[in-house]
């Protein structure tokens, strides 16, 4: 399935304006911003995006715990996740895959290579 | 009476003194011979009464030692049998020592080991005690109120005649596992509080760079190439430290999967390409062999990269470094990606501390050749992780080879 639209959920501005200006301008896709997992989590259930890039560490509800309550709900539990993280530790790694996350993208990522990794991830690609 | 009576009594009498005399003479002898064994008996028993004092005292002294040890330290007989425990022991677990001594010490083991091994505990903690001989074990302790505690433990054996007793001491280590998980954390935060701007930095260049906004003016395209490039060895230098920092607590994981060994070499080429380039070094590849080594892809990659730069960085311009395999070496059964370069080569009583932590050689060199001084030490754990080897072929004033082994995958079969 072509990817179409993508929530980006990060609490570092900087980074979401760096990820969002990758995914829509080389990606060529619809960006979402999420400044927090609450807010993930209500765009995800009202948006529907095909997949959701998420931080780890963020402040109150950490990128897990916004992955749980995602996979809780019937509306969001199909979509696919993928980390963000700047922790680079295998056993945290497979940890976030074991929650259900589809990949983990390491932080500093290549903005020019961004959207070919998350395709790569998903699956699919970008027609 | 007549002559030859008094005669005869006269003899006797005689003969009686003679006998008495020659009984007095033995008698006397012996007398003497038995006070010097009294007085031997004496001394012999005043030596072993010092002797005993000695041994009292030693004694003494190993009791203080034993009763003031910080360690616990508990005594058990081969069945296991607790025969004495020492007040820091009864400290660390909680207990009395009557509730301990003539207990076997299977009952006190932790609820974890209980569940695990069941009825074959007995038998089980018998040969563990034996394996632990002569070793310092991590191993799980349980107090009284039933919580258990991180503990390491170091057991040796005595033998008397057909007795044995064994000498476990424990120390209680949670507070040396709570500094490592802090500094564990702290490492953690530290990668991500450095790697977040970063990301931001790198981030920002790459777009403008990559043409991701449209076209810039070439000064300003340069410009940004430099604050990148720059970018990028500041997140080296931050990969490095960290991979050191694992190393250093055994916790660098490697996966290992099949890896093709020329698209290894390939994206090693690709990713050293921007850096020879800018010192004018020429780098060339043989054909490698389209074969299959076990690794992990990152790290195998990241060893190769930094036998690249190294290599690249100590070449003179126009020189060409180069990177080939062989299969032939080490009984066929590993492959050797071999890294060959025309610099200076590596000053002879310099070559034992060259894969030690922090070791840029020649100091006078390192304004010239920048770097950390870890990345060899780094490659040379991620290899020997890989059950691999890596070294070096040095010709001092015409280049080094440096190599590492990794496992053909007919070794795994994976």
């Amino acid at each position: 399935m072509p990817i179409q639209k993508v929530l980006l959920v990060d609490d570092d501005q900087d980074l979401r304006r760096i990820g969002q200006l990758s995914l829509r301008n080389v990606g060529r896709w619809q960006v979402l911003l999420a400044t927090c997992g609450a807010e993930a989590i209500v765009l995800a259930r009202v948006e529907q995006p095909d997949v959701i890039l998420l931080d780890v560490m963020m402040p109150e509800m950490d990128g897990p715990a916004t992955l749980v309550r995602l996979r809780a709900e019937q509306e969001t539990s199909r979509i696919p996740v993928i980390f963000l993280t700047a922790k680079i530790q295998l056993h945290e790694v497979n940890d976030y895959i074991k929650l259900g996350a589809i990949g983990v993208i390491i932080k500093p990522f290549d903005p020019m290579t961004l959207p070919f990794d998350v395709e790569r991830m998903i699956g699919g690609g970008n027609e | 009476m007549n002559e030859s009576a008094y005669i005869a009594a006269g003899a006797i009498i005689v003969i009686a003194a003679i006998v008495l005399w020659v009984q007095f003479r033995k008698t006397r002898r012996e007398v003497v011979a038995a006070r010097e064994e009294i007085g031997e008996l004496r001394g012999a028993l005043a030596q072993h009464e010092q002797a005993l004092r000695e041994i009292e005292d030693k004694a003494r002294e190993l009791r203080a030692v034993i009763d003031t040890a910080t360690d616990g330290i508990i005594c058990v007989d081969d069945q296991g049998t607790i025969e004495s425990v020492n007040p820091a022991a009864l400290n660390l677990l909680g207990y009395e020592r009557d509730e301990l001594v003539g207990k076997n010490i299977v009952e006190f083991l932790p609820e974890q080991y209980r569940t695990r091994f069941g009825a074959a505990l007995t038998h089980y903690f018998r040969s563990a005690m034996k394996g632990m001989i002569g070793r310092v074990v991590e191993a799980a302790g349980q107090k009284r109120d039933g919580s258990e505690f991180p503990m390491e433990v170091a057991v040796s054996r005595l033998t008397f005649g057909d007795r044995t007793l064994y000498t476990a001491i424990i120390r209680d280590i949670s507070d040396r596992r709570q500094v490592e998980r802090r500094v564990s954390e702290f490492y953690s935060t530290i990668s991500h509080e450095l790697r977040s701007p970063l990301s931001s930095i790198r981030g920002s260049l790459g777009l403008i760079e990559g043409g991701a906004i449209g076209d810039v003016p070439s000064d300003i395209q340069e410009l940004v190439h430099i604050a990148k490039r720059n970018c990028d060895r500041l997140i080296r230098l931050i990969n490095d430290i960290l991979d050191a920092k694992k190393i250093e607590a055994g916790k660098l994981q490697v996966k290992k999967l099949p890896l093709n060994a020329d698209e290894l070499v390939k994206s090693a080429l690709e990713v050293m390409q921007s850096l020879a380039d800018e010192a004018r070094v020429r780098l060339h590849a043989d054909d490698v062999p389209r074969m299959e080594v076990v690794g992990d892809p990152d790290r195998v990659v990241q060893v190769l990269t930094n036998l690249l730069s190294n290599a690249i960085k100590h070449s003179p311009e126009g020189e060409v470094v180069e990177v080939f395999t062989d299969v032939a070496l080490n009984g066929e059964s590993y492959l050797r990606f071999c890294v060959r370069d025309r610099g200076p080569g590596i000053p002879s009583d310099q070559l034992d501390m060259l894969f030690s932590e922090f070791q840029q050689l020649d100091s006078s060199d390192s304004r010239k050749v920048s770097g950390t001084g870890l990345g060899l030490a780094i490659s040379k754990s991620i290899v020997e992780q890989l059950d691999g080897q890596i070294g070096v072929e040095n010709s001092p004033g015409s280049g080094a080879t440096f190599w590492f082994e990794l496992p053909l995958n007919k070794m795994y079969g994976l």
